[in-house]
């Protein structure tokens, strides 16, 4: 049995619509109620879960594949093999700021919000300068409108919201798509049959 | 302050009674298995420098030790990992010492881990290490040990996986790119993720390497792959090819050995310890989600103590080994019999107690007050039989 988890929502819709189009059985995750384990196949399965679910399920091996956003890979990290860019879920980190502002001006040290403090973290020292990162869960463009900070770092999709808030981007940090990940155990141990969905989902 | 009184730390976890049973098991048969192959045990300190992990700090990043400081401020780490200090203890302790030398460990490591994701930062872990023997006999002779341990746990089918580090190392070398651009490109294939790494690479598109670098994360899988990665490597360096046929030739003997079926190879191992040099190895169990088994050829580590030995070595994950061992053990209580002495009887209770454990039985002493108490307590636990000592000595089955 070949068990793969799937990120909740657009991601698992547009996985399930490959999965569909390469044949599989995918009636019973279309109609799923509220069942969150639904078998597409005799030997395979679906799990639909939470984003950084997806991580912890496949690195400590209860699924051996997922489908997960790389901005909740860049996050979380972990150890797992990352075997395809399946090319939807588009999207890109940006750093932006309110649009009169000069982020990058003065020495003073620049707050940031985010919802992704660890890329964040990871961007700003890879400039090696210093900022006070605050973790935000709901919508971050709130933070600098209510001057709480000096800019944010959050995923972007058509920069509407950003517009609407009168935010623009200073900086492009990375792009983000849907991956497909590999438990590095069952990658070995069930090679034929891994590789089968990893060709049924790349097309 | 005493709120952390009832739990224990992160990462750490109380082991009771089948659980130990289980990994006790698992070290009983793997201590045999080393001694019987001439192995002698050695124990190095929970408490090293940090000088002796620092120069790995790409596999021991020191966010994941452990530390603290002695009495004149030095930073001490608890150790994550039992080669190097073996390394150490070779290249200091043991200079006078035959060659080759064969060791083995039964001890902890501690590697703390940023996620909470139910992952151990205490782990138990056993292997061995064959220093001052160069690659051929030495390889098959560990490589062989592996399989053979993995094998003795005997619970599910594993597999044994070989690699070669010499051929990414090889092909890196010869890149024009930085250090800080190579590990990125090391991570990326250890992550097998071709399509950043195509994407990432894009300016070396010209480079003869980093096309075949493009290639290695997919050469893996059996037999097949040596042919396949002989095609990649035509007409590219003959160093090269010779580790391909070094690591074909290793993988036949395994074979030989009577290991059909259970060896695969993959070129890309890259997320081992650093300190490997040729020969690189992983070991897998059914059912399992990460490898219990890893190891390789370290030919440099011990110049880095002042001893320039080459060696080669492995551990095992006890803990995994014995979490896959469980379900399939029944784990009897340990005893058998009730010793319940009258008032009065006390000492002849103990001394029964004794004469029984020094032949095969063993017994609990019955601590209750009367004999129906300790007869109810005799058939709940599961015990075959009581003795009750009074006058006599009676034996009454349960």
């Amino acid at each position: 049995m070949i068990r793969i988890a799937l990120t909740k929502g657009r991601l698992e819709d547009n996985t399930i619509e490959r999965f569909g189009a390469a044949g599989y059985d995918v009636n019973e995750v279309r109609h799923k109620g509220r069942r969150l384990i639904l078998p597409i196949s005799n030997t395979v399965e679906v799990v639909l879960a939470k984003a950084p679910d997806v991580l912890t399920y496949v690195e400590r091996g209860v699924c051996d594949l997922g489908v997960v956003g790389k901005d909740t890979i860049m996050e979380y990290g972990g150890n797992y093999y990352e075997v395809a860019d399946l090319g939807f879920g588009r999207c890109r980190f940006a750093l932006a700021c309110a649009k009169e502002q000069n982020f990058y001006a003065g020495f003073q040290t620049k707050r940031i919000a985010s919802k992704y403090p660890k890329v964040a973290a990871a961007y700003f020292a890879g400039k090696g300068m210093d900022v006070e990162i605050i973790k935000i869960e709901g919508s971050v463009e709130l933070a600098p409108l209510l001057s709480l900070t000096d800019g944010i770092v959050d995923i972007v999709e058509t920069g509407n919201t950003l517009k609407e808030n009168g935010l623009v981007i200073v900086d492009e940090i990375a792009p983000v798509s849907a991956r497909l990940i590999v438990n590095t155990a069952s990658m070995k141990m069930k090679k034929n049959a891994v590789e089968e969905i990893i060709a049924a989902l790349r097309q | 302050m005493k709120k952390y009184r009832k739990v224990t730390p992160e990462g750490t976890r109380d082991l009771l009674f089948e659980v130990c049973s289980a990994r006790r098991m698992v070290e009983k048969r793997l201590r045999e298995l080393f001694e019987r192959r001439g192995f002698r045990e050695v124990m190095t300190p929970g408490l090293e420098f940090y000088d002796v992990f620092s120069s790995s700090d790409r596999y021991f990043p020191q966010e994941n030790l452990y530390k603290l400081s002695d009495n004149k401020g030095r930073l001490l780490v608890m150790r994550p990992d039992t080669t190097i200090p073996i390394a150490r203890l070779c290249a200091t302790k043991l200079q006078n010492h035959s060659l080759p030398i064969r060791l083995y460990y039964n001890q902890t490591i501690y590697r703390m881990n940023q996620m909470m994701n139910g992952g151990s930062h205490e782990m138990m872990q056993m292997g061995v290490e064959l220093l001052g023997a160069k690659e051929g006999l030495a390889d098959l002779e560990i490589l062989a040990l592996g399989a053979e341990s993995l094998a003795n746990i005997g619970a599910v089918d594993y597999r044994l996986e070989i690699g070669h580090t010499g051929i990414l190392k090889g092909l890196l070398e010869r890149l024009a790119a930085t250090e800080e651009e190579k590990e990125t490109i090391t991570d990326l294939i250890a992550k097998k993720n071709v399509d950043a790494l195509k994407l990432w690479t894009s300016k070396w598109s010209d480079s003869p390497e980093m096309a075949l670098l493009c290639q290695l994360p997919l050469l893996f899988g059996t037999e097949e792959v040596f042919a396949q990665c002989r095609e990649v490597f035509q007409n590219y360096s003959a160093d090269l090819l010779q580790a391909i046929d070094d690591l074909e030739q290793v993988y036949r003997s395994l074979l030989a050995l009577g290991l059909a079926g259970k060896i695969i190879v993959d070129f890309a191992l890259a997320d081992q310890a650093d300190y490997y040099t040729a020969l690189v190895f992983r070991g897998y169990l059914e059912g399992v989600g990460e490898a219990v088994l890893s190891g390789g050829r370290y030919d440099r580590l011990l110049s880095d103590f002042g001893r320039d030995l080459p060696a080669i070595g492995f551990g095992l994950q006890v803990d995994l080994l014995a979490q896959a061992l469980l379900p399939t053990e029944t784990i009897s209580p340990i005893h058998t019999a009730l010793v319940w002495a009258e008032d009065g009887y006390w000492l002849e209770g103990i001394a029964l107690c004794q004469e029984l454990s020094r032949s095969t039985e063993s017994c609990e002493l019955g601590l209750m007050a009367t004999v129906e108490e300790a007869l109810t307590y005799a058939r709940n636990k599961g015990l075959s039989k009581v003795y009750l000592v009074g006058d006599t000595t009676k034996e009454v089955p349960v």
